[in-house]
Parts: structure tokens; C-alpha cells; sequence
């Protein structure tokens, strides 16, 4: 189990009802690897991410997670969604989000233990919000609240992360403290795929890339993948080169 | 035992699951749902009385008719959901008004189909309240912690391997809390105990587990207060329910930690957007 | 059966209902407000039950509960640990709630509860006619005047409130054309069928169509078609078989079934379509 790759993707295609929206995906991800998945707006991020899931009808190519089906490799895969895709008034603090990650283990009918609750205090110790573990989650800021959902995923003890947009509307310390933790992970031999649109995280903490837009790209290191002329084929027009070299995507409404 | 002491025992048993259900209906957002499945109990109603079997399982049947045709319906990605529960609320209810209509034996009594009867209540129907009662609070105690995470974060608790069948299982359950209700209620007014004793709840603490607790001593003590008023004013007995929720939480919203105080409270910028 | 001189008055209201619902229920499905709609149904209740034993106008007090409603609409969603659906909830519990207490004070409970409800569309009198005539000029016109903002602010609030617009008003005045198609058709209709007219035809155009006029064209169209069924119905059930068909419920399930029999059809068409390709 745990030698085998954590992800598999070969030659995907995904379609809804007719219409494919991803297709020609195919890379493999190692352990300890961390993967950006960067594409415009409507590129199928999502679907890429769902599909590892096992959420998506796969027209054709197969994903294999961890050796296995997607579907049968849940319980080893952990979902980080986006923060304020929550609702903000749900009663529940911010340890309860992290003793989630622990339901699979405890299993049905049963309460959380002592190991369990030990393994959701080191959890939420290792995001740094220890202190803040009875505030109930909506009255968190929005990073803290995504440090919290990272910590529901590492008390899962799960092979592989996989984090939609983590940093909309993180502040700088939360998201150093995201890159900080998910740089420990992979030191464990956890892999990480990130959906994101901000190409100097991509750089920054991510060993791989892959650019989609409705197919796949490119895929390599952040440095082959990111360049200008792979992000013009995948942007369009909206991309820019600076003097220093630094490219940048004009900024598109959300 | 008094007719007056079965009804007691039937609003008071209702009041209790349909506060703790409630508290479900709330966190997920299934209020118009809840509304729609009580009004779709009333075609359920007139056809068991046709078919001279229990009404209630008339309605749990009908009710649960509805649920899967909502299912099914989900798949016309063109149609939002509350428009597709609106569609089965107006097309039960007016199903309802057509076969009571069309009934051969005259006999069946609109008027407590849609507002209630408490003391008509038959000790057949005060056994199967109980009995759906203590049923349904035991399944939910059982899968506390995977409905609530289920509610809170839907696309995590599906990646972690929990099966989309758990919703469908809290729907099958809050459509057989309803028919406890509605003997006392009626099908239109079952919605304030599903409903109101649950969102007063959250307007007195954010722990969850005192949430479920609150919610289910009002709506038994809506049961017991609103029967009480209407025997003493001889009001009919399901508005008076429905009034007692509503004034609790008027006095709630006015008291509670939660309510006008935390509004009148300057706090800071509120992120986000608001709803609808 | 159109001899009727009753029957000409019962298809005429239901063809000016069909207009006024059926581009008021567009409205509501690009709003996704179905459950305002139903809320609005059962609030405006007692304000009918009270009018109609004040022996008061029903339209005034339908109209006054309207506004009634709408208020503490507005007034608490205000309360942030309660979200909407609650609030409209908990309206639809206790307004009901109120209008029951109100009518069951009285000896002819269930006939009187009956009629509000379910209305009736063969006793309809010109004046009934004249005032939902009215209704609909009045709705159609401000549909005509500000439907491009109702459908921006549907669309894309942020950017409507972006561009300088205030959304409470709009908001208060969408929930009006609701209540007021409500008001328009209680009497003939009854409080607790009118949601079908309002949300049945749309969704089933939307079936058919993304083009907001021609959902609406199809939305009237098929009350129009389904209300003159409904009718005849009822007519050749009553007169000559004696069996008692309530019209605005032949006129609802009817909806139902259209709805039904082009849901399947999608449906299907898309399963076959899958599996094709």
C-alpha cells in the first residue's frame, strides 16, 4: 500500500452528460511530491480534483490512487475545500472540524476516543492553533479557518491532500504557516495536489506542475511548465512578460 | 385514558423528535423541503382513508413518494432545487384537494387534514408516533457524528468515503417525523414544530448537543402549552402549537444571547455576501 | 358548455391569470424564489380569513398581510444565526397559524377554510375579473419597466449592488408582483394553489427553453392551455357524471403532470444520450 504511487492518471477524459469538459490528462505523482494544478477559470480544476475523488463519471483513461480505484482509496485521501464554500453560522468549534478527520477510524456508531481526541489537539497544534480550538469556526479568520481544514486532513492521516484554492483570501502569516505544514508533510511522504491560480505559490512550494484548459498543457517541474509560452497557449492573450522576467496574467473578475 | 391525555402524550412526543429533527433541517438548509413534504402527507392521508388502512402510513408512504421523485429530479441540472420542491408541494397538495374531492364516503374531514384534530386522536396513532419517535431519535443518535459532518462539509465527508445514501436517509426520517406531527398539527402547520423550536434553539448557544437538547424541550413544551390554551380558549389546537413555537421565538429572539442583543452589538465589517 | 354564462367568467379569469402568473412565476425562477412564493401563500391567509369575516374586501386584506409580511421579512433576516429559509419558515407557521385560530373561531370552520383555500373559480363575479384585470396591467407594466434590472440583480447581485443599485428595494418590490399575483388570484384559485401557477408552468418551460421571454411565452401558455383543461374537466365531471372535481386542483395536477411527462423526457433523453456517447 504504502509503496505504491499515490496517484495515476492516464490519458483521462471526463465528460458531463455529451459535453467533455477535461480531457488528455496523464501524469503520475510520487510520494512526498506536491502538485499545482493551474489553469484559467472553467479549465476543469475542479473536475480534475473531483475526479481523483471519484465523483466524476471518467469517459475514458483511468485514475488510480494509492494502487487502488478511486472510489476504494477514499478513506487514504484527504478533501481540503475552500474555506468559505462553509456555512459560517454552522455550531460546531474548531476542534470539532479537526475530529472529522477521524471519522473513518473511529467508525460508525461509535464517539471519538482518547487517541482520537489526542490525534485532533496534535493536529490542530501543528497548524498552530491550539489556543483557539473551542472558537466556534465561523468567527475564525478566513486563514485561520483554512489552517483548521488542513488540520482536519492531517488527523486523517491521509496518503494524499488534495486542496481547492487554498490561498483565496489568506493573510500572509496563514499562508506561510499553510506552506510550512504542507513542506512537513511531504517531508512524511504525503503528496499534495493544489488546485490554484496564483502561479508564485506554484513556484514557491510546489515540486510539480500541470497547466489545464479543458486539456492538459503541460506538466513538469513548476519552471518547464510555467513558462510565458505555455501560459499564452493556456491564458490566452491575458498573459504578460515583465522586464524581470516574472510573468504575469492580467487580473479576470471572479 | 382521557382524550385529553392522549393528546398530550401524542404533541408532546411529536413536539420532542420534531425539535431534535429540526435542528438537522436547519444546519442543512431543508426548511422549503420540510414545508413541501408536510403538504404532500394530505394525498397520503385520503388514500389510506379510501383504502381504510392508518392514515399516518398513508402519509409516510406518499411522503416517501416524494422524496424519491425529488431524488430522481435532482438530475435536470436546469431546474433549480427549490423550484423542483415547489413543483411537488403544489402538485401533491392539489392531488390532495382533487381525490378528497372525488372520495366515495364523505365522511373524511378536510379540516383536520390541514389544521390538525389532537382529540381525535386514536391510541393506534399516539402508538405509531411513539414508536417512529423513539425509531427515529435512535438512528439519529446513531449516526450523530456522520450527519452532522454530512451537513457541515458535504463534498469532504463524500471524498472521505460516506455515501450520498445518508442524506437520503436524514429525508426518510424528517418525512416520518412529520407524520407523528400531523395528527396534531394538520399538514399545513406541522412546519412550526419541525421548524421554529429548532432555530429558537440557535439562538441560545453554539454547542451543538445543547442545540439538539433545547430544540426538543421546546417543541414538547410547545406541545404542552399550545394543548393547554387551546382546551382552555377552545382555539383549534395545531394553530395554538404553532402560535406557542412563534411566541417563543419572539421572546427568545428578545432575551436569548444570540438574538436582538448580539444585532444591537457593533461588530466588526461582516465578510462574505448575504444569502439569496 | 361555454353557454355558461359562470363558465365565460371562469375562462376569462383563468386566461388573465395565466398572463400575470406566468410572467410573475419567470420572475420567480430566475430568482430561484419558489419558497418566497409558497411563504407569501400561506402568510396572506389570515389577512384574507380576517377581511372575509370583517366582511372587508379579501384584495385589502390580502394586501395588508402582504405588507405585513414582507416587513418582518426584511426586519428579520436581519438576524444573522437565522438564515432565511428559516425566517420564511417560521412566517408560514405562525401566519397560518393565526388565520386557522381566526377561523376556527367560527361555526362554519371547514367550509369557510375551504373556500379561502382552494377558491372558487366557478362563483367567480365581474368584480373578481375587473380587479385581477387590474392586477395585471399594473404587474405587466412594471415587469416592462424594470424586468432587465429584476434578471441583472437575479444574475449577478454583487455586480448589481457594484454598479450603484440598492437591492432592498428591488427585493421589496419583487416580493410585491408576488403577493400581488397571490392577491389577484385567491378568490378564484385559493391561497394554497396559487404556488402552482407560480413555480409549475415556469420550471416546466424552462424545460424547453434558457430564453427568459420564451419561458415566459411558454409559462402562459401552458396555464392558459392547462387552466381551459382544468375547467372542462371539472365541467364534464360535475354536470355529467356528478362527480365533484375541484378546478383550481384539476388546474394544479394537470400542471403537475405536464411537468411530469417533459421531466421524463428530458430525462430519458439524456440517459439515451450517454450511453450513445
Amino acid at each position: 500500500m504504502t509503496d505504491a504511487q499515490p496517484l495515476c492518471i492516464d490519458s483521462l477524459a471526463v465528460a458531463y452528460d455529451r459535453d467533455p469538459v477535461l480531457h488528455g490528462v496523464s501524469f503520475d505523482l510520487s510520494p512526498g511530491s506536491s502538485l499545482a494544478v493551474v489553469g484559467p477559470n472553467g479549465a476543469g480544476k475542479s473536475t480534475l480534483l473531483r475526479a481523483i475523488l471519484g465523483l466524476v463519471p471518467v469517459v475514458h483513461g483511468s485514475v488510480s490512487v494509492l494502487g487502488l480505484d478511486p472510489v476504494a482509496a477514499r478513506r487514504h485521501v484527504a478533501y481540503v475545500p475552500q474555506a468559505d464554500s462553509l456555512d459560517p453560522e454552522f455550531p460546531i468549534d474548531a476542534f470539532g472540524v479537526v475530529l472529522q478527520g477521524r471519522y473513518r477510524q473511529v467508525g460508525w456508531f461509535r464517539r471519538p476516543g482518547r487517541s482520537d481526541r489526542a490525534a485532533a489537539h496534535a493536529a490542530l497544534a501543528e497548524v498552530g492553533l491550539s489556543d483557539r480550538a473551542r472558537s466556534r469556526f465561523g468567527t475564525l479568520s478566513g486563514g485561520q479557518r483554512q489552517r483548521v481544514l488542513l488540520a482536519r486532513a492531517i488527523a486523517q492521516n491521509a496518503r494524499l491532500l488534495l486542496l481547492d484554492e487554498p490561498f483565496n483570501g489568506v493573510d500572509a502569516t496563514s499562508q506561510q504557516l499553510l506552506i510550512d505544514v504542507m513542506g512537513r508533510l511531504r517531508a512524511n511522504g504525503v503528496a499534495i495536489v493544489i488546485s490554484t491560480h496564483d502561479l508564485a505559490f506554484a513556484h514557491l512550494a510546489c515540486s510539480e506542475a500541470c497547466l489545464i484548459n479543458g486539456h492538459m498543457v503541460g506538466f513538469g517541474t513548476p519552471d518547464e511548465v510555467l513558462s510565458s509560452e505555455h501560459l499564452a497557449h493556456a491564458y490566452g492573450p491575458a498573459v504578460h512578460s515583465l522586464d524581470n522576467g516574472t510573468t504575469v496574467i492580467a487580473a479576470h473578475t471572479h | 385514558m382521557s382524550i385529553y391525555g392522549r393528546a398530550l402524550i401524542e404533541v408532546m412526543v411529536a413536539g420532542f423528535a420534531a425539535g431534535v429533527i429540526g435542528v438537522h433541517i436547519v444546519l442543512r438548509r431543508l426548511q422549503f423541503f420540510t414545508v413541501a413534504l408536510a403538504h404532500a402527507t394530505f394525498p397520503g392521508v385520503v388514500v389510506a382513508y379510501w383504502l381504510g388502512i392508518l392514515p399516518l402510513l398513508g402519509a409516510l408512504g406518499f411522503g416517501w413518494l416524494v422524496v424519491g421523485l425529488l431524488v430522481v429530479l435532482t438530475r435536470l441540472k436546469q431546474v433549480d432545487g427549490s423550484s423542483l420542491v415547489g413543483v411537488l408541494l403544489a402538485g401533491s397538495f392539489g392531488l390532495g384537494v382533487l381525490l378528497q374531492g372525488l372520495q366515495p364516503r364523505p365522511a373524511l374531514d378536510l379540516t383536520s387534514i390541514l389544521t390538525g384534530h389532537v382529540v381525535a386522536t386514536s391510541t393506534a396513532d399516539v402508538a405509531t408516533s411513539i414508536v417512529v419517535a423513539v425509531l427515529v431519535l435512535a438512528v439519529l443518535a446513531a449516526l450523530h457524528k456522520e450527519l452532522v459532518f454530512g451537513a457541515f462539509d458535504p463534498l469532504a465527508a463524500e471524498a472521505q468515503g460516506y455515501s450520498r445514501w445518508l442524506d437520503l436517509l436524514l429525508l426518510l426520517a424528517v418525512e416520518a417525523v412529520i407524520i407523528t406531527t400531523v395528527p396534531a398539527m394538520g399538514t399545513i402547520l406541522s412546519v412550526a414544530l419541525m421548524i421554529v423550536p429548532a432555530i429558537t434553539a440557535r439562538l441560545w448557544t453554539d454547542r451543538l448537543g445543547l442545540t439538539f437538547l433545547i430544540a426538543g424541550l421546546l417543541g414538547a413544551g410547545s406541545g404542552l402549552l399550545g394543548l393547554t390554551m387551546s382546551d382552555r380558549f377552545h382555539l383549534a389546537a395545531g394553530g395554538a402549537i404553532a402560535l406557542t413555537t412563534g411566541a417563543m421565538f419572539v421572546l427568545s429572539w428578545l432575551l436569548a444571547p444570540f438574538g436582538l442583543r448580539r444585532q444591537m452589538q457593533p461588530h466588526g465589517i461582516q465578510l462574505g455576501s448575504t444569502t439569496s | 358548455m361555454l353557454s355558461e354564462p359562470f363558465m365565460q367568467r371562469a375562462l376569462l379569469e383563468v386566461l388573465i391569470l395565466a398572463v400575470v402568473s406566468g410572467c410573475v412565476g419567470t420572475l420567480v425562477l430566475v430568482r430561484r424564489h419558489a419558497f418566497v412564493a409558497d411563504a407569501l401563500t400561506h402568510t396572506m391567509f389570515p389577512g384574507v380569513a380576517i377581511a372575509f369575516f370583517a366582511g372587508q374586501s379579501l384584495f385589502v386584506g390580502a394586501l395588508v398581510a402582504a405588507v405585513v409580511s414582507t416587513v418582518l421579512l426584511t426586519l428579520l433576516s436581519s438576524v444573522r444565526r437565522v438564515d432565511d429559509d428559516s425566517v420564511l419558515a417560521l412566517l408560514v407557521a405562525t401566519f397560518f397559524a393565526a388565520g386557522v385560530v381566526v377561523v376556527s373561531r367560527r361555526a362554519s370552520f371547514t367550509s369557510d377554510l375551504t373556500s379561502l383555500l382552494f377558491g372558487h373559480l366557478l362563483t367567480v363575479d365581474r368584480s373578481t375579473i375587473v380587479q385581477s384585470a387590474l392586477v395585471t396591467v399594473v404587474v405587466v407594466g412594471v415587469l416592462v419597466l424594470i424586468g432587465k434590472e429584476l434578471v441583472f440583480r437575479s444574475f449577478d447581485p454583487e455586480a448589481f449592488r457594484a454598479l450603484g443599485y440598492r437591492l432592498l428595494l428591488l427585493d421589496a418590490m419583487t416580493d410585491a408582483l408576488v403577493a400581488l399575483v397571490i392577491v389577484a388570484a385567491a378568490r378564484a384559485i385559493g391561497t394554497a394553489l396559487v404556488v402552482a401557477l407560480l413555480v409549475t408552468p415556469a420550471a416546466t418551460a424552462r424545460l424547453v427553453s434558457d430564453r427568459i421571454p420564451i419561458i415566459g411565452l411558454v409559462s402562459v401558455g401552458l396555464i392558459a392551455a392547462c387552466g381551459v383543461a382544468g375547467l372542462s374537466l371539472s365541467y364534464v365531471a360535475s354536470v355529467d357524471h356528478d362527480v365533484r372535481v375541484e378546478p383550481g386542483a384539476a388546474i394544479t395536477v394537470i400542471l403537475t403532470l405536464v411537468f411530469g411527462v417533459l421531466a421524463t423526457t428530458t430525462l430519458l433523453t439524456r440517459h439515451r444520450r450517454r450511453i450513445a456517447a
